[in-house]
């Protein structure tokens, strides 16, 4: 599992340079929902990193946002089942949605919808990866 | 419900450190590392840029890309011809002439066009390769032949961000070929707006940057392609009326720009 999700964190650093649907945030939920493990954070903060540099905005910005987004998505799963495709879809569009909004992106429902179906495909090969015997909803 | 571990102190931090890289890089305390971390960025963000322009379902065909270069260089010559032709009766009737400016270009790689989806929809922001080390400053006009393509927004060691003349952050004074002048905006398409209503601009007519210098010698020269009029929108019971204006550049193709540098 952990080569999937190396080779999908890959592949978001890569297009996130030629795109700005935030792919960034669809993988984050997509492993918080799968991995459900702290290191999530340090992710959430090295994603952020990576698009503060290529868009040459101050460090640290999106660092921040995805941390509170992933602690969001921690507190939410302590209360609910979340390891489902609708809460991942639900979630990545929320948190797209701000991102977009926060940094005065164009189209940005159109954007979250792309990449909350992406993160759908993220969860799902995870998922798969991690039990493939269970089912996912 | 299963317990897990605590994550609060791992997030307390995170954003701990987010906090203070933040901090630091708004007083510029963090430029070394930037600048370093840039340097292996800049080099995926080209790769990836590269790889994603040369697919075939998003980048034009390479006649039609051709027609538009020769197009583009048409442009530059009918400009200086028109700004020979100007130079040349001033010279006739008072023998002045305007000194050229003090500034140079350089050549910058086009490494990422964050836009929705390159060769889909236009992009309105380029980053570049070059930097404040470069001698970039915000600012700074980005050409391409003699048409504008944008002005600097942001700059870091390494890298700037170009804000393109489609951009709806995007404003400077211009004058149609007859020399009206308006405000080129960008609301829904590329507009030149607050034409005074007794100025005559008709369809076809080009569009060129009227000037905007500061005094570090920065800023949008005089002379630059930005387009062509392709509406006019004339209200008599308005105070000005509007032309929207269409690039003759195609931003989607776009690998390599000029910036305008001071030479201060």
């Amino acid at each position: 599992m952990i080569y999937i999700f190396l080779i999908l964190t890959f592949l978001t650093i890569f297009v996130s340079a030629v795109t700005t649907i935030p792919f960034s945030v669809g993988l984050l939920v997509a492993t918080t929902v799968i991995f459900k493990k702290s290191w999530v954070f340090f992710l959430a903060f090295g994603l952020g990193l990576f698009l503060d540099l290529i868009m040459v905005r101050i460090l640290g910005y999106s660092s921040l946002m995805f941390t509170i987004f992933a602690l969001i998505l921690f507190l939410y799963e302590r209360k609910f089942e979340t390891r489902n495709a609708i809460f991942v879809f639900i979630a990545s569009f929320l948190g797209s949605l701000v991102y977009l909004r926060v940094f005065d992106y164009q189209q940005i429902f159109l954007q979250s919808l792309i990449n909350s179906l992406f993160a759908i495909i993220f969860f799902k090969l995870l998922w798969l990866k991690s039990d493939p015997h269970s089912e996912t909803t | 419900m299963k317990r897990r571990g605590s994550f609060w102190p791992v997030f307390l931090i995170v954003v701990f450190l987010c906090i203070l890289i933040s901090a630091l890089s708004v007083s510029g305390k963090l430029n070394f590392l930037s600048s370093f971390l840039e340097k292996g960025v800049s080099g995926v963000q080209s790769v990836s840029f590269r790889v994603f322009q040369r697919l075939p379902f998003m980048s034009e065909p390479a006649k039609l890309k051709k027609l538009e270069e020769t197009n583009l260089d048409l442009l530059s010559q009918i400009v200086s011809v028109e700004k020979l032709k100007k130079e040349n009766a001033a010279l006739s009737d008072q023998f002045q002439t305007s000194y050229p400016q003090s500034m140079q270009l350089l050549r910058a790689d086009i490494i990422g066009a964050p836009d929705f989806i390159s060769g889909v929809s236009v992009p309105d922001v380029f980053i570049l390769n070059k930097g404040a080390k470069d001698n970039v400053r915000q600012g700074c006009a980005v050409i391409i032949k003699d048409n504008l393509v944008g002005v600097i927004s942001n700059v870091s060691d390494n890298l700037s961000k170009v804000s393109l003349v489609n951009n709806s952050s995007v404003s400077f004074t211009a004058k149609t070929q007859n020399g009206a002048v308006g405000v080129i905006k960008n609301t829904d398409a590329l507009t030149l707006d607050n034409i005074l209503l007794s100025e005559d601009i008709r369809i076809g007519e080009l569009v060129l940057t009227k000037g905007d210098i500061d005094s570090d010698g920065i800023g949008i020269p005089q002379d630059l392609v930005v387009g062509k009029i392709i509406s006019v929108e004339k209200n008599p019971s308005s105070l000005f009326q509007r032309a929207k204006v269409e690039s003759f550049v195609n931003f989607g193709n776009l690998f390599t720009v000029f910036v305008y540098i001071s030479n201060k």
